[in-house]
């Protein structure tokens, strides 16, 4: 199979998917030479006002919760003991893995002193920052998806006892990675609840840590379904018959948690606008972008999900997955930088460089073709021939 | 709705609260019987 794909790639070099995917990576090349010689002013927009932009909503506040496929699929599998959901477990932990992964590598361009990232693990701990708690958990977690996604590179590699080991502490790595992320998505909330005073009252609550963590829940099992649809016509002939046969399952059940999911967050939301009694703002032009936030990315999808789950309909769980995939990037945004020094004069208001979207697309287009490449090549969508039925 | 002490304004708050979270109760429970009912078998 490996030859084969290799031999396919060869034959379809410049294919419209690589000139587009060669563009980017040139494009960024040239932005990481500008960024790392001229500094953050040479390439960003970034200012005293605004110390963070795309770079930190998109690549960072996204990722990590787009990354969450890979504990709640994990979870469901060997924790909840749902093995039919077992052939969705690699990709998942793969999309985690290359996700968490991009986040630390999209973390050097935003930093002002990159070289100085692992100074607050292992030269000095400043443990009252919240950033320690972020920085620490995505070092940890990110070692733990390195090493849950081992088995498929041993495997590839040929190297059965130390695969064999890996596979052993399948649980104790699951439920690390639970606990991690649990601490990790919410404390990426917890960061925007010591700035009250910057961030709009609508999106502002004492609970954001709960929001945050909630919410990646929705955003990992409908990006589980939403990379499955992407990769489902490209990479079907690496698929084999277990994958194909249960992914319909997967699709069914995913989409049936994530609109219970989405409605307890429609719920909490409620709560929490409740509780800070901010219902007037609801009148506002910023209570209009908060009410489109609210029913067309959190209340549309959830009813999408439970009609598609109810009639069988997998098209338009589809559709609900990449409306909530699109309603996290929506919802990240608005904490960090739409709803973010929202009090500030339009002219002194933050717009991402094209440098800055360069970057970003750079980051993805690494991680796409760094999923092909990987996927191509370990058993990801397919069994090894070797460790059949071995879970 | 004015508020003249900070017990009035949790009152208040609290009050909504707990109208908004009975509501949710019940329309959980009228939600679950949505999403399980319709054609599934065995997800």
């Amino acid at each position: 199979m490996t030859v084969e794909t290799v031999t396919a790639e060869r034959k379809s070099l410049f294919t419209p998917f690589n000139i587009i995917a060669a563009v980017i990576l040139v494009a960024g090349l040239v932005v990481t030479v500008m960024r790392f010689t001229g500094g953050l002013g040479a390439v960003t927009n970034l200012d005293q006002n605004n110390p963070w932009g795309i770079w930190i909503s998109f690549d960072l506040l996204c990722g990590v919760a787009l990354a969450a496929g890979g504990y709640t699929t994990s979870a469901a599998c060997y924790i909840f003991g749902l093995k039919k959901y077992h052939s969705g477990v690699r990709p998942a932990i793969l999309t985690a893995f290359l996700g968490y992964a991009l986040v630390v590598f999209a973390l050097h361009y935003d930093v002002g002193r990159p070289w100085r990232l692992p100074y607050p693990i292992f030269v000095q701990q400043g443990t009252t920052s919240l950033l320690f708690e972020v920085g620490l958990c995505v070092f940890l977690y990110l070692t733990v998806l390195f090493v849950e996604f081992t088995p498929a590179m041993f495997e590839w590699l040929g190297m059965k006892k130390i695969r064999n080991i890996v596979v052993k502490g399948t649980l104790a790595l699951t439920i690390m990675g639970v606990i991690l992320s649990t601490l990790h998505q919410s404390s990426l909330g917890a960061l925007f609840s010591i700035a009250p005073s910057k961030l709009h009252p609508l999106w502002y609550s004492p609970y954001l840590p709960v929001f945050f963590f909630v919410s990646s829940i929705c955003a990992g099992m409908s990006m589980v379904i939403f990379e499955g649809t992407l990769s489902h016509k490209p990479m079907h002939r690496l698929m084999d018959k277990e994958y194909l046969d249960n992914h319909d399952g997967l699709i069914l059940g995913f989409g049936k948690a994530t609109s219970l999911v989405l409605f307890g967050y429609f719920a909490i939301k409620l709560i929490g606008l409740a509780y800070d009694n901010n219902w007037h703002y609801l009148t506002t032009g910023w209570g209009a972008w908060y009410m489109v936030e609210m029913l067309g990315f959190v209340a549309l999808p959830s009813f999408l999900y439970a009609v598609g789950v109810r009639d069988r309909n997998i098209p338009l769980i589809k559709w609900a997955a990449g409306l909530t995939v699109l309603g996290i990037v929506v919802n990240r945004f608005n904490v960090s930088l739409v709803a973010f020094n929202y009090f500030l004069p339009s002219s002194q208001r933050y717009f991402p460089s094209w440098s800055e979207i360069t970057i970003s697309l750079f980051v993805v287009a690494i991680g796409v073709l760094a999923f092909r490449f990987i996927t191509t090549r370990m058993p990801i969508f397919h069994e090894h021939p070797d460790y059949k039925d071995a879970h | 709705m004015e508020f003249y002490t900070l017990q009035d304004y949790y009152t208040f708050t609290k009050g909504v609260v707990y109208l908004i979270m009975g509501g949710i109760l019940v329309g959980a429970t009228l939600y679950w019987r949505f999403l399980m009912g319709g054609n599934n078998k065995d997800d």
